[in-house]
């Protein structure tokens, strides 16, 4: 294990990735408020004597950031190695275990840096001996482009966005929510706010409210409100999603199969129904164009576009690599694209941000499926 | 602890009607020092010792084993003990101090209907404001818990201000954006301009004896355990069923004795004695039953206590404890 973890070492010194150590004492809040479920659910937990809350880090990617962030941010290249802490209380994994992985940050070009972090994956899949891994990788931004073209109600859009994270499909979500029935307590209000356009409608209703001496109760201007309100009208009446969109939405999400060929798939569903998704769709066309150049053979990456992951801060690529004998098996390693991430750590700009991560034991540790 | 400890509230409506329920059962509550003292008894039976305490301190102390039994609301033993397995046992309810937990919004929120809405105007929230609602209240585990079984987590969603007391003046106050709170007639709610969520309740709770699974359970405190769940069964099989008595001519004993099975006697010749004992609901249609088959002077009378040899409560905590 040593030898392989040295050559690992090697390989993400040789591209330039400095190695950090961040503290595995970490303050709680930020995974509380970042991390998926899975992650929140099995971190351990601590305080110190006055009663501030810590984790012992269930990952590198946020202590990484963070450190990068309070040292003052920028482009930087960084590599990690060391224990992370995930309650598992089956007996044959631990619960701590060995992460490494690489941190990229501040570089403009998505597509090449996308492609470059996607090869430098597969080498180190490489030198854990497996040659062939199954790659699948997914676009957010791809999925956002598509809901953004669609043009829907906020009410929607939000919605549809956010199953993503709950692990539910698009046709789930629209079923789920069918008949709201409170705008029918108003079926004069309702039909006023519909007879005319939004904005003078939202008017009527915001003044409405001024009148009854609502201020701005619970942190919600009457504004925001009014214009939530006279949305729910208009859903009602039936301007929500059409039985065309919904088909859009499904079958956007059902297309999985080799790279080029589902992205062309994409580009035909998107052109048919008149939907303008180009520049996401070039990112992803211009990143399969720097993977083929890098050697990669794109009819053995999956592209797949309900593959998700359930956490805000990603913002583009996504990719799982797994063991060719063991599809469904753990991962091995993982990674992708989170733009939104140094924003919400730090409460500032957005900067780009990359890596991954992989199991050292399940790579390295000879508990091969 | 060789004594059976039971936590019975300490004031208000919630200690008068356990005082009644004790005393409906022929046992007593006993004070020392007056009205304001922290330790008493039960007469009627041995080895008893009662302590008057918060109902928020019944649940902690069910909790932690230093209480055989208490009396308090489910809502606060969910709060304070969300798995019971082991720990505590919801013995029985008492139909006393009946309210829910609701999540309420501000009134003003006129679009805000259901927790759907609520988990939009979040996402909305954050994505326009970057920050999250902030709900006041006392019931962090019951809230996270319900919120969770509707795709909402604490921090990514919502925050939780821990709120100990007059929860419902905390939107007006600004310290939070809606409220988790326990309501009876939701007077409160509506006179802080609040509103409860369509399908908001999280929980209707009622007061419950409840059986601490931590506490020492020597042998003299299961046999005071036994004398109390007795005479507490025997009142509630008493209010819960009926006398009937009724004269069965003798040509229709045999079809009274299959149509109420065996749980009836009968004695004497013509016109046979019917008497049965059974749950009060049932009586009118047994009634009827009974004068179709040519009974009468049908009687309905209520009992007391109803002593049977098995007390089910009593089996019921032998077998989670394995005595």
């Amino acid at each position: 294990m040593a030898d392989a973890l040295q050559r690992l070492a090697d390989l993400f010194a040789r591209d330039g990735f400095k190695p950090v150590d961040p503290p595995i004492l970490q303050p709680v809040a930020p995974f509380l408020e970042l991390s998926g479920e899975d992650v929140r659910r099995r971190m351990f937990l601590t305080s110190d004597p006055t009663g501030r809350d810590y984790c012992l880090r269930p990952d590198f990617t946020i202590p990484v950031a963070r450190a990068h962030h309070e040292a003052g941010g920028g482009a930087g290249r960084f590599s990690y190695l060391g224990p992370v802490f995930r309650y598992r209380p089956d007996q044959e994994q631990q619960s701590e275990f060995l992460q490494a992985g690489i941190e990229w940050y501040g570089d403009n070009d998505a597509a090449m840096a996308d492609a470059q972090m996607l090869t430098l994956a597969i080498e180190t899949a490489a030198l854990a001996g497996i040659t062939d891994p199954l790659i699948r990788i997914g676009d957010v931004g791809l999925v956002a482009a598509f809901l953004d073209a669609l043009d829907l109600p906020d009410i929607w859009r939000r919605r549809l966005w956010r199953q993503q994270g709950r692990d539910a499909d698009f046709a789930t979500c629209l079923n789920a929510f069918g008949d709201d029935q409170h705008i029918e307590q108003f079926p004069a209000l309702a039909d006023l706010l519909r007879s005319g356009d939004v904005e003078n409608a939202t008017r009527v209703v915001e003044d409405v409210l001024s009148i009854s001496g609502v201020d701005s109760v619970g942190g919600r201007a009457p504004r925001t409100i009014a214009a939530r309100f006279v949305e729910k009208a208009r859903l009602a009446a039936g301007e929500g999603i059409s039985d065309k969109t919904r088909d859009l939405l499904v079958a956007f999400e059902a297309i999985n199969g080799p790279h080029d060929a589902a992205l062309d798939a994409v580009a035909n569903l998107a052109g048919e129904a008149g939907l303008d998704i180009g520049s996401a769709l070039d990112t992803c066309r211009a990143r399969g164009k720097s993977l083929r150049t890098a050697g990669v053979d794109l009819t053995k990456v999956r592209f797949d576009c309900r593959f998700v992951r359930p956490l805000d801060y990603y913002t583009g690529l996504i990719f799982d690599l797994h063991h060719p004998d063991a599809p469904d098996g753990g991962k091995l390693i993982g990674g992708g694209r989170y733009d939104a991430l140094i924003a919400l750590i730090g409460n500032g700009p957005s900067d780009p941000a990359i890596g991954f991560s992989l199991w050292v034991d399940r790579l390295f540790g000879g508990d091969a499926p | 602890m060789s004594r059976l400890v039971i936590g019975v509230p300490s004031k208000g409506r919630l200690q008068e009607n356990a005082a009644d329920f004790f005393a409906r059962a022929g046992l007593n509550l006993t004070r020392d020092n007056g009205a304001r003292g922290y330790q008493g008894g039960l007469s009627g039976v041995e080895g008893v010792s009662v302590r008057y305490l918060s109902a928020s301190e019944i649940a902690r102390e069910l909790a932690s084993g230093g209480l055989h039994l208490g009396i308090t609301g489910e809502d606060l033993i969910r709060e304070t003990i969300p798995e019971t397995d082991g720990v505590a046992e919801m013995l029985m309810p008492l139909g006393f101090g009946h309210a829910d937990v609701v999540i309420a919004v501000p009134a003003a929120w006129i679009d805000v209907d259901s927790v759907a809405d609520f988990d939009d105007v979040s996402i909305a929230m954050r994505l326009q404001d970057g920050r999250v609602p902030r709900i006041a209240t006392k019931y962090l585990n019951l809230t996270r818990s319900f919120l969770g079984t509707r795709g909402m987590a604490d921090h990514r969603d919502y925050r939780l201000i821990e709120s100990s007391g007059a929860t419902e003046g905390a939107p007006a106050a600004g310290t939070a954006d809606l409220i988790v709170d326990i309501t009876s007639s939701g007077a409160t709610i509506r006179a802080n301009a609040l509103k409860v969520l369509r399908d908001g309740t999280m929980l209707r709770s009622e007061a419950n004896l409840v059986a601490g699974l931590r506490a020492d359970w020597k042998q003299q405190t299961r046999t005071a355990l036994m004398d109390v769940l007795v005479r507490i069964e025997a009142e509630q099989r008493g209010r819960q069923n009926r006398e009937v008595r009724a004269h069965i001519p003798a040509d229709q004993i045999d079809a009274v004795k299959m149509a109420m099975g065996e749980t009836c006697l009968v004695s004497g010749a013509d016109p046979a004695e019917l008497s049965a004992i059974v749950p009060a609901d049932d009586v009118s249609a047994l009634s009827t039953r009974l004068r179709q088959m040519s009974a009468r002077r049908i009687s309905v009378r209520q009992l007391d206590y109803v002593f049977e040899e098995q007390v089910l409560l009593y089996d019921r905590m032998a077998a989670l404890l394995g005595w």
